[in-house]
């Protein structure tokens, strides 16, 4: 309790020595050449991962191309904690990296983040396009604050889906379930050979919550999961679509079809049981390749679908962006700007996708072999920003409401309708209390 | 008139308090304060705070996750608690008479040495479905157990809390037990007191104001307890799951513990200063249930 205190205190010290300094107004805009010959960039990464090399390189090159400084501090994941004290004057970087959510949290649900319209507009360095034409235009909406104006160019692209060896299971690499009970089929058919057919770490939040939340996004579309959330009166989720989903998942949960122990491990066994071939899919990020191949099994070959829709609703596929935001009080948000348009140029950007084994945003960059089945359906596919945005819209209820309910749906505490009754009453109880 | 020596001396015993108490006013006392204001407000660390009024603690009382967490407090505060207590009472009994106490007591006491986070981790490999436990349990032919499932897991932790914090406690009571002279023993086996009753008559009134300390002790380190429970439960960049919270990792969670909005500071200082309060009460609740005449000896 005391150290809580004493890091309340810290920080409201800190922001009184950081305050004292003086609230700037003036807001950054990348687009009006200052002439900066130098500019900070604080890195979610730490100096050693693969990312780190790919950004170091492209920023030495940068300086020995324009003589613009750059200056790195790699803070890793923490990186906008510690950037958010300083936001009240000049911010302490010029760039700043990381996920939508947090940027979209720290920086432009609080309208701290430059307006990038100008980086949209700026050409790729040593290249005929714009940075608009670069970023495929289906992820535009999703990149923007609700003011409309871009805050993020992203460098990555995540998303989720269900993994799976398609050296061992090449009946889902050539025909891949398209509806419900196609998948149920097939889930059937491989518990019939003996093998577990889902790997899930339920005490992992994240990871329990992918299945409600991707299973309502079938069922109800995006649009339908943020009414979900923000249901005042609790109508939006007497709807039979979001119990039908509840009931698809308590079938899976009651049927046996998760892997022994999957409800009483410590992530990320059951990630790694799965890599070893003790279970078919695993409903993840796209991140499981590179966390999980040290654990693969000989001749694992990494492949993907995406959950599907459920009685014909939505198939779209969500969209999580990592990328550059420049902080509306930096100082040389100018320089900045043009780092983010030299490093989208296809030889440096490369790097992501082939060190750092994501897949970026350009289509013209292949994805890493493990990720390209989830490279085309993004690029096939409609798009949806990452939880249907409700992470920044709704971040109380997420990880308040949602995220907990979730836990409770996946470990078989609540069958379906006591849990959709429960949710609804959650729900309605949130936003009497928020007001 | 005081001499030139007592001049200095209360001069330089000014300075020797003078700086520490800045010291504290500025790192505990302050931000403590700071906290009780914050508590009324709407505060992320990065605007002014704006008032709140009490709204910050109607809420708490009716936020399912606070409520989960006060709950798990208690639990820890007295079943953990009255489990420490017990064993390090036992231990103690045991241990008194016994040859080797001084190494017994040093094996008992090595957890609270280690790091929590390392225990904690050892206790998932141990605990978790396909753990050491289980490895054990199916090699003699049995069915592997849900240690830490959802119903389980927080008792699992409560299990541990108590392992890693006995021994401490046992140190401490036998300090104060150590003292007590033998011939108090010997006069009471003279006159045919059972081993209850040497207990009930001497030990424990000649050990009083230490059970009194402990306990003490327990109640403020007990609503810390954090460390343990984070590195137990937290994955994947995620916060453990909320059966497994006390108020503790509440405060985390709702500041920088990655849900948005982040730094939820007014709120978490509200739920810090309402642990505060009862801490505080619960202290001066003990220490008025153990007051006794010191028994000189």
């Amino acid at each position: 309790m005391k150290r809580v205190i004493a890091l309340v205190a810290l920080t409201a010290a800190v922001i009184t020595t950081t305050t004292a300094c003086g609230g700037a107004t003036d807001s950054a805009d990348p687009g009006r050449d200052k002439g900066s010959t130098e500019f900070t960039y604080w890195s979610m990464w730490q100096e050693k991962e693969p990312q780190a090399q790919v950004i170091k390189a492209a920023a030495d090159s940068f300086t020995r191309d324009t003589g613009v400084k750059v200056t790195i501090q790699w803070h890793g994941r923490d990186v906008l904690k510690k950037l958010a004290p300083t936001l009240r004057g000049k911010a302490a970087a010029d760039l700043v990296d990381q996920s939508i959510n947090q940027l979209g949290s720290t920086l432009a649900s609080s309208r701290r983040a430059a307006d990038l319209g100008s980086v949209y507009d700026m050409t790729v360095t040593g290249e005929q396009q714009k940075v608009s034409e670069v970023i495929p235009a289906k992820y535009h909406p999703h990149l923007k604050d609700r003011d409309g104006r871009f805050y993020l160019v992203p460098y990555a692209v995540a998303s989720e889906a269900l993994w799976f060896n398609a050296a061992r299971f090449p009946e889902f690499a050539n025909a891949a379930p398209t509806n419900w009970e196609g998948f149920v089929a097939a889930l059937d058919a491989v518990k019939a050979k003996g093998i577990a057919p889902l790997a899930l770490d339920a005490d992992n939040v994240g990871a329990a919550e992918y299945w409600p939340l991707i299973a309502l996004i079938r069922a109800v579309g995006p649009d339908g999961m943020r009414k979900l959330a923000a249901d005042q009166d609790g109508a939006a989720w007497d709807d039979p679509r979001v119990a039908d989903a509840a009931g698809k998942l308590e079938h899976l949960v009651k049927g046996g079809y998760f892997a022994a122990g999957y409800d009483a491990g410590q992530y990320p066994a059951q990630q790694n049981a799965w890599a070893q071939g003790k279970a078919a899919l695993i409903l993840q990020g796209s991140w499981v390749p590179s966390e999980s191949k040290s654990y693969a099994a000989p001749g694992f070959s990494y492949s993907s679908f995406q959950l599907p829709a459920i009685n014909g609703g939505y198939d779209g596929v969500s969209a999580n962006f990592f990328g550059f935001a420049i902080p509306r009080t930096a100082r040389h948000g100018d320089a900045a700007g043009k780092f983010i348009a030299y490093f989208l140029n296809k030889s440096r950007l490369e790097g992501i996708a082939t060190k750092a084994e994501s897949i970026t945003p350009r289509e013209d960059i292949p994805a890493p072999a493990s990720l390209e089945s989830l490279q085309q359906a993004l690029r096939d596919g409609q798009v949806y920003p990452t939880a249907a945005g409700i992470g920044l819209l709704y971040g109380k209820w997420k990880s308040s409401v949602l995220q907990p309910g979730a836990q409770a749906l996946m470990q078989g505490r609540l069958g379906s309708q006591a849990w959709v009754a429960e949710m609804k009453r959650k729900t309605v109880e949130y936003w009497k209390a928020e007001g | 008139m005081a001499t030139p020596l007592e001049t200095r001396q209360r001069r330089i015993f000014g300075l020797f308090v003078a700086l520490p108490l800045l010291v504290y006013l500025a790192l505990f006392i302050g931000p403590t304060v700071y906290s009780i204001y914050a508590g009324f407000t709407n505060w992320d660390g990065i605007d002014p705070p704006r008032w709140r009024g009490t709204r910050n603690y109607t809420r708490l009382v009716s936020d399912p996750q606070f409520i989960t967490s006060f709950g798990n407090t208690l639990l820890i505060l007295f079943g953990v608690g009255v489990a420490v207590f017990v064993l390090s009472f036992s231990f103690m009994l045991i241990l008194r008479d016994m040859r080797g106490k001084g190494f017994v007591r040093g094996v008992i006491f090595m957890p609270h040495i280690v790091s929590p986070i390392v225990l904690a981790i050892f206790w998932g490999f141990l605990l978790r479905h396909d753990g050491l436990l289980n490895a054990a349990i199916v090699k003699m032919g049995g069915q592997p157990v849900a240690w830490i499932g959802p119903k389980s897991a927080f008792l699992m932790i409560m299990v541990a809390l108590v392992w890693t914090s006995t021994g401490f406690y046992v140190a401490i009571l036998m300090a104060g037990v150590d003292r007590i002279p033998k011939y108090f023993y010997e006069d009471a086996e003279l006159a045919g007191a059972s081993a209850w009753q040497r207990l009930r008559h001497v030990t424990l009134p000649l050990s009083w104001d230490v059970v009194g300390v402990a306990a003490v002790l327990w109640t403020i380190s007990s609503i810390k307890i954090f460390e343990f429970i984070y590195a137990f439960g937290a994955a994947g960049g995620y916060m453990p799951p909320d059966y497994e919270w006390n108020t503790a990792v509440f405060v985390y969670g709702v500041t920088v513990g990655g849900a948005n909005p982040l730094n939820r500071f007014g709120y978490a200082s509200a739920s810090a200063v309402l642990m505060l309060f009862l801490v505080t009460a619960l202290v001066a609740l003990l220490r008025r249930a153990m007051r006794r005449e010191a028994v000189q000896f």
